[in-house]
C-alpha cells in the first residue's frame, strides 16, 4: 500500500458453513425471489442450521425502487419468505468492490460480533435487459453512463473490451490466449453436473464464434442463466463435525484510487490489484500456497487479469500461462475455475466462485476435485472494483 | 495453434464508420449541475472540462471536485479538440442502446490533459483503421435535443508535434 494503514486485527473465527445453489437454467420461468429463497433454504440446511439460528442477512446489490433487472429480489422478500424473525443484521451491499462485497460485509459483521450466522446471496435472472443501465422505458443515462451510453459504450462487454484491448496492446496478449480460458472453463464444466454447458469447446470453435465487442467474442462472455447462490457464514465451525471446516483466512477489498471506468489510470489492471494488496497484507499465506483459484470469469480476459494482479504470475504473463495449458484440475499446480466458471456453469455473478472454493476444501467437488485442496481463493469483479476471499481448511 | 482473428461477420472490406446526423435515437445524458458546463459547451462546439485550481488536473466525468487531489475548487478549461485513442472496442451488438452496428467506442485522452478520458465514437474512417495510439480530432454533432462529441482521423493525416500526449507522473 502507498500509505500507512492500521494493521489488520480482524477475527480468525469466521467460517463458511453452508452453501446452497438454486436450480440453474437458461430459462427457468421462475422469479429471482424464488431462486434466492431456494438457494438460501439449501444453504441453511447445508450448514445444519434452521431459520432460528440465522441472525444476519446480506445480499448483493442494493435494490432501487423501482428496481431494475440487474438487482434481483429484495432482502425483505427473502427474509419474509424464509421466516427469519431474529435478525440483528440486514444489509444489502452494492457498488464499489463488486459482488463479493456482500460476502465481505457478512464477514466484517461476524468478526465484529454483530451476528452468529449470516445468510448472504446473489440471485438474478438471465436478464435480457442486462445491458441496459436503467429501465428499458428510460432513454436517459445517469452518472458515468451519461458519458458512455450515448456512444453505445455502456454495459460490461463494451467497457471491459477496452481494458482487454489495452492489455493486448501493452503486453501482447492474444485472442488465442483469451480463448484458452474459454476452453479451460468449458472443459471443467463438462464434468460438473451443475453446469449449464455440458460440452467442451475447442480453440477453433472459440475462434469461429462471432464478435460481441472486440476483442471479445461470444465465447469470451459468461453465459447468462437464471440462478442463485447462497452462503452461510458463521462465527463458529460447522454444526456437524463430519466435514472439514472451511475458515475465512482473510478478505481483500479493492476499489483502487478511483471508481471511474473512464478515468481509471491503467486499463491493464483492475480493482483486482487493490483487492490483492489488501488480501495478501492480512495473511502469512502466499500465492504459492494456494491450491485452487476460483477467479472471476465474467469475460475471459478478467481471469487473465485476476491471475496477474493476485500475483500468481507476473504482469503480462497471464495469457501465456493459460495458453500453455495451466489451470486444469488434471494438470499439476494451481487449479483454476474448477467448476467451469461462469463461462461454463453460467453467470452466478461471483457467488459461484466462493461456493466452488468451499466445495473444493470440503472435498466435495466430484470429478473436478483438486486432490487434497487446503487453500482456495475466490474472486469477483471487473473494472475498477473487485473483491477476493481466501479460505482454508484450518488444518 | 496460431489462428487469425477473422472478422467472420464482416464483409471483406472493413465497414466505413459514418458520422451520425440523428442523435435523438440514442440514450442521452441526464444533465446535472456538475455536468451542465460540459454538455452546454458541446452545444457551441467546445470541449469544456473541469480543471483543478490546485493541481491543474482534469477530473472527468465531472463530479464537482478534484478526484486526484481532493480540492474543491475547479475552473472551466477549454481543452483542444485533439487527442489520442487510449483504447477502443468495435461493438457488434448495440447492448440495448439502439446503435447501428458495427460501431467503434473509443476512450480518447485529450491533448494537454490525458488524465481525462473521454468516451466517444470514432467515425469517418474504416473500422480496421482504428488503433490504440491513433491521433484523432474531435468535433461536435448538434442533435435535435443533445450535442455529442465525436472523433475522426485528422483532416491532414496528422495533428503535428503538439498532439503528443503528456505523461502524468503523479496520478492515482
Amino acid at each position: 500500500m502507498d500509505r500507512d494503514r492500521s494493521p489488520w486485527t480482524g477475527g480468525h473465527g469466521v467460517y463458511v458453513t453452508g452453501v446452497g445453489y438454486s436450480d440453474i437454467a437458461r430459462d427457468s420461468g421462475r422469479t429471482e425471489g424464488a431462486l434466492a429463497v431456494e438457494a438460501a433454504r439449501r444453504a441453511i440446511a447445508d450448514a445444519g442450521l434452521d431459520r432460528n439460528d440465522i441472525d444476519g442477512m446480506t445480499m448483493f446489490p442494493v435494490r432501487s425502487n423501482p428496481p431494475v433487472a440487474f438487482q434481483g429480489p429484495s432482502l425483505d422478500y427473502v427474509q419474509r419468505s424464509l421466516g427469519l424473525n431474529r435478525l440483528r443484521l440486514q444489509m444489502p451491499v452494492g457498488s464499489g468492490a463488486g459482488q463479493l462485497q456482500a460476502v465481505l460485509a457478512a464477514y466484517y459483521a461476524l468478526a465484529a460480533g454483530q451476528a452468529d450466522h449470516v445468510v448472504v446471496y446473489r440471485s438474478h435472472l438471465r436478464q435480457a435487459r442486462r445491458f441496459l443501465p436503467f429501465a428499458a422505458e428510460s432513454r436517459a443515462a445517469f452518472d458515468e453512463d451519461a458519458f458512455t451510453a450515448p456512444y453505445g459504450g455502456t454495459g460490461g462487454a463494451a467497457r471491459l473490451a477496452m481494458w482487454a484491448q489495452r492489455h493486448m496492446y501493452e503486453y501482447g496478449t492474444t485472442q488465442e490466449q483469451m480463448g484458452a480460458v474459454s476452453v479451460l472453463c468449458r472443459a471443467h464444466a463438462s464434468t460438473n453436473p451443475r453446469a449449464v454447458w455440458q460440452t467442451p469447446v475447442t480453440l477453433d470453435e472459440y475462434m469461429a464464434s462471432r464478435w460481441v465487442a472486440e476483442p471479445f467474442k461470444l465465447l469470451d462472455c459468461d453465459y447468462p442463466v437464471d440462478g442463485a447462490v447462497a452462503l452461510v457464514l458463521s462465527r463458529q465451525g460447522p454444526a456437524t463435525d463430519t466435514r472439514a471446516p472451511v475458515r475465512v483466512e482473510c478478505t481483500g477489498h479493492g476499489t483502487g484510487p478511483d471508481t471511474s471506468w473512464l478515468q481509471w489510470r491503467d486499463y491493464t489492471e483492475m480493482g483486482s490489484r487493490y483487492a490483492a494488496e489488501d488480501l495478501w497484507s492480512k495473511t502469512a499465506l502466499k500465492p504459492t500456497d494456494v491450491d485452487v483459484a476460483e477467479l472471476y470469469d465474467g469475460f475471459t480476459w478478467l481471469t487473465i487479469c485476476w491471475l496477474e494482479d493476485l500475483g500468481f504470475v507476473q504482469k503480462g504473463e497471464g495469457g501465456p500461462y493459460f495458453e500453455a495449458g495451466n489451470g486444469y484440475v488434471s494438470s499439476p499446480g494451481l487449479s483454476i475455475c474448477t467448476d467451469g466458471g461462469q463461462l461454463g456453469v453460467g453467470r452466478l455473478h461471483g457467488f459461484g466462485k466462493v461456493a466452488q472454493a468451499v466445495n473444493q476444501l470440503r472435498g466435495e467437488a466430484g470429478a473436478n476435485q483438486h486432490p487434497g485442496a487446503e487453500v482456495a481463493l475466490a474472486s469477483a469483479g471487473g473494472g475498477p472494483g473487485g473483491a477476493a476471499v481466501l479460505l482454508t481448511t484450518n488444518r | 495453434m496460431s489462428g487469425t482473428t477473422d472478422h467472420v461477420d464482416q464483409p471483406a472490406e472493413s465497414p466505413w464508420l459514418t458520422t451520425p446526423t440523428v442523435l435523438d435515437e440514442r440514450m442521452l445524458p441526464a444533465l446535472t449541475t456538475e455536468s451542465e458546463a460540459y454538455w452546454t459547451g458541446l452545444d457551441r462546439g467546445a470541449l469544456v472540462l473541469d480543471r483543478c485550481t490546485e493541481c491543474a488536473r482534469v477530473t472527468f466525468p465531472p463530479v464537482g471536485g478534484c478526484s486526484f487531489c481532493g480540492a474543491a475548487t475547479l475552473e472551466p478549461y477549454e481543452a483542444p479538440l485533439r487527442g489520442e485513442v487510449y483504447s477502443y472496442t468495435v461493438c457488434h451488438l448495440a447492448f440495448g442502446t439502439g446503435m447501428e452496428t458495427p460501431y467503434v467506442v473509443a476512450v480518447v485522452a485529450p491533448e494537454g490533459s490525458p488524465e481525462a478520458r473521454i468516451a466517444t465514437n470514432v467515425v469517418e474512417c474504416r473500422v480496421d483503421e482504428v488503433s490504440i495510439g491513433m491521433q484523432v480530432e474531435m468535433f461536435v454533432v448538434n442533435g435535435e435535443s443533445q450535442s455529442l462529441l465525436f472523433a475522426r482521423p485528422p483532416a491532414n493525416g496528422s495533428l503535428g508535434d503538439a498532439a503528443t500526449p503528456q505523461e502524468v507522473t503523479d496520478g492515482p
